[in-house]
């Protein structure tokens, strides 16, 4: 649902959405180490899987999107493994489109660091179920900094789109609030199983430097 | 000559604590073919990380003389073929020739010569016909062959399998036992971790027993009757040994143990005369 | 689901098929930024009967296209059924109270068709070929090594953790769990999540073991070779006339 198709955004946003994903892309990939390429694409294949999960809500349901785990996980590498992610998806399913791989993986890449950088500051609190909170509001601000990107965008393309624009964010409102509740809900099953997991820069640990 | 394996004091403990192996010492022969035989959790498949490098602890493993140690870990890992467990680990790459053809192309072969080690490999294990399908659609008895021809295609000198038959229907088992025996006559050094013993006396000159540290090393005819030593671990005697050993125990007189087939026939055609 | 194989048609036989996969994908790149850049309605519609016609040479089966369709179809419609309604335009018409605009039903539209236009050209560039001949071709067209890479590795592990997280949810429903919505699914699908993702990246530590004891320190060793012949240049030509003959016409057509 957050992926924009092709055919929508003007030429200079699908440009600026390359650019500034390469870039993005070049600067979080600085430094990878060999080790961390297995993991990282490990990771996105599960990124993969965890989003063909569809969440009932009423009598339909949505599909989860869990950029904010991505970043959780995987610290700044989250950005390639979105970027990769939704390309497969924009392949196998259609969901986005070859066109709008750029601005894509910028909608769902920026909140995915968004959601890593809010999820560290967990460690100034002492509360002990802090993963679940900073999990869920991580995955509400991964979300919603997807939507609210989005949502920009189409407000770009002029007079006539702002309601399109509320429609989008409207309906992306359910989702916020699921993908809180799942991955506070994953963060804390992650800490209590396989902290390692969470662990920020050290020697020998993912994040990198 | 130096012994293609030789470990001494080898300690490991993971990181969250638990004690893998506990000041482990032996040496292996070349030229031999060695079952580890250990209960689960014994630390087999952290000992056989070990010798290619692959985790570093306290005591030292030396491959063919050498030292395994940052400095040689390419040379080491050039003439250590390490199977793992579960294929699925093994086989990363995309279609089979691409990860049978992917440790020769990292020894820098030439194109000519990765093609020509691939396709042997292949051919060995009796999947050349699959080269180029994708690991995933394999089935689970080609998966095990296919992870033994990712490592064959190597030439390794040192053979190293961790639990190769485990999982296999009777005909993939027998593909896998002729495969190592093969390997054996040539001349290959191999260490298999296994679980079923009764293949043990058909692959191996000699058993390593492992619970946390070495039990016993000895030849496979004389360890594998050891019965007190081997339900001691939890392990079994091979069917054949066992019936013998408690046809001896109850007073029948019985020369050497017998361990195959015909072996069995006769020392029971030897019992039935008198 | 099953449609995670998008090469499922790759080893039928067509002119798109016998494509050189590089010079395939940067020519129907091309013919995609064309069709999504056009202005005019009719030009697009122009251009999604190429993209068809091109559907049709490639001789994938039209009911697997079809459902792949559906969802950027989905996201699409909003544009010709809301626009109307809400951009000014000269031609408005009123209808119960309601103001229609020509304009919005045509931009709507331009977008909905230049949308499907590009959808319906992803199986002609990726259903034609292995998926993984593709990565190789992206990565001789570019493609930085340690994203081809991660590409490689993440397509060939997708099916087996798929796999297992369909089983785990399976041994789920066996225990009597329904989703529902409401907070106990999310905490359920919330576990279920962590235990794919730890295993997941517990198994990426055996497969770096297993890279590493054959050699691996980080690089690829390129191993597809591609070879381009004449008729592989021709084909993209033609390609290439389309996708600049297209714009071409716009440019009359919107001025
Ligand atoms: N990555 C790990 N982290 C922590 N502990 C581990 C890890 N891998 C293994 N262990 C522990 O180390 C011990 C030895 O494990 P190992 O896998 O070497 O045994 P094994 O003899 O190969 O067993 P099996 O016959 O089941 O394969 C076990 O207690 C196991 O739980
Ligand atoms: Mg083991």
């Amino acid at each position: 649902m957050v992926h924009i198709s092709d055919g929508v955004l003007p030429l200079e946003v699908l440009a600026a959405g390359f650019v500034l994903s390469g870039i993005l892309l070049f600067l979080t990939l600085r430094g990878v180490r060999a080790e961390e390429i297995p993991r990282i694409s490990l990771i996105t294949a599960a990124l993969f899987v965890a989003s063909l999960v569809h969440f009932p809500v009423g009598p339909t349901s949505v599909h989860l999107i869990m950029n904010g785990l991505a970043g959780i996980i995987l610290g700044k590498r989250a950005f390639v493994s979105v970027l990769v992610a939704l390309t497969l998806q924009a392949i196998f399913f259609q969901h986005g489109g070859i066109s709008v791989i750029g601005v894509n993986s910028l909608n769902m890449g920026i909140p995915a660091l968004l959601a890593w950088q809010v999820f560290e500051r967990r460690r100034g609190f002492g509360y002990p179920r802090r993963e679940i909170v900073f999990g869920a509001v991580a995955g509400a601000v991964a979300v919603l900094g997807a939507v609210l990107l989005l949502s920009a965008e189409l407000l770009l393309l002029g007079e006539g789109f702002s309601e399109i624009a509320t429609l989008v964010l409207m309906a992306h409102i359910p989702i916020v609030i699921i993908e809180a509740a799942v991955l506070g809900t994953t963060a804390g099953y992650l800490d209590k199983v396989k902290p390692e997991m969470l662990v920020p820069a050290k020697a020998g640990q993912i994040r990198g430097a | 000559m130096n012994p293609a394996i030789e470990v001494i004091g080898l300690s490991y403990r993971y990181p969250d604590g638990t004690l893998a192996l506990d000041g482990v010492e032996f040496s292996i022969e070349r030229s031999t073919s060695v079952a580890l035989l250990g209960p689960n959790g014994a630390g087999k498949s952290t000992l056989l990380l070990h010798l290619n490098g692959l985790l570093g602890a306290k005591g030292s493993v030396s491959i063919l003389g050498k030292k395994v140690e940052e400095a040689n870990l390419p040379w080491v890992r050039e003439r250590v073929g390490l199977v793992f467990q579960d294929p699925e680990d093994q086989l990363f790459m995309p279609s089979l020739w691409e990860d049978v053809a992917f440790g020769p192309r990292n020894l820098g072969l030439s194109n000519r010569e990765v093609e020509e080690n691939t396709s042997w490999a292949l051919k060995v294990v009796g999947l050349s016909e699959m080269a180029e399908k994708c690991p995933h659609n394999l089935s689970f008895g080609q998966k095990k062959r296919a992870a033994l021809a990712s490592v064959l295609s190597m030439k390794p000198e040192v053979l190293v399998l961790d639990e190769p038959t485990s999982n296999l229907d009777p005909r993939s088992k027998e593909e896998v036992i002729s495969l190592i025996c093969d390997l054996k006559k040539k001349g290959t050094t191999i260490l298999t971790a296994i679980h079923d013993v009764n293949i043990v006396p058909r692959i191996a000159d000699q058993v390593l027993l492992l619970d946390r540290r070495v039990v016993e090393l000895g030849p496979a005819r004389e360890v594998l009757v050891k019965r007190g030593l081997l339900k001691g671990l939890g392990l079994d005697l091979p069917t054949i040994p066992d019936l013998f050993c408690t046809l001896k125990d109850d007073g029948y007189e019985i020369g050497d143990i017998p361990f195959t087939t015909d072996e069995a026939l006769a020392a029971l055609a030897g019992l039935i005369e008198k | 689901m099953s449609h995670l194989e998008i090469d499922g048609y790759s080893h039928l036989s067509s002119p798109i098929h016998r494509w050189d996969p590089r010079v395939k994908i940067v020519s129907m790149l091309v013919l995609i930024f064309s069709i999504v850049l056009l202005k005019s309605l009719a030009v697009a519609l122009l251009g999604l009967a190429i993209s068809i016609g091109l559907l049709l040479i490639s001789r994938l089966p039209f009911a697997y296209v079809s459902q792949g369709i559906k969802w950027p179809a989905l996201f699409l419609l909003p544009f010709p059924l809301i626009l109307p309604l809400t951009m000014d335009g000269d031609m408005a018409l009123t209808l119960y109270g309601l103001s229609f605009s020509v304009e919005g039903l045509e931009q709507g539209l331009l977008m909905m068709t230049r949308g499907l236009a590009a959808v319906v050209l992803i199986y002609p560039i990726f259903g034609s070929s292995p998926f993984n001949t593709t990565i190789h071709a992206m990565r001789s067209l570019g493609l930085p090594e340690t994203v081809t890479q991660i590409f490689l590795f993440a397509y060939r592990y997708l099916f087996l953790l798929r796999e297992q997280f369909t089983s785990m949810t399976r041994s789920l429903s066996s225990k009597g769990f329904t989703k529902k919505t409401d907070l106990p699914t999310a905490r359920v699908l919330g576990a279920a999540l962590g235990m794919l993702f730890i295993r997941s990246y517990e198994r990426s530590d055996r497969i770096y073991k297993a890279m590493v004891s054959r050699g691996y320190n980080g690089h690829l060793p390129d191993s597809e070779r591609f070879k381009i012949n004449g008729f592989d240049l021709v084909k993209a030509l033609m390609v290439l006339v389309l996708a600049f003959g297209l714009q071409g016409l716009d440019h009359l057509a919107v001025v």
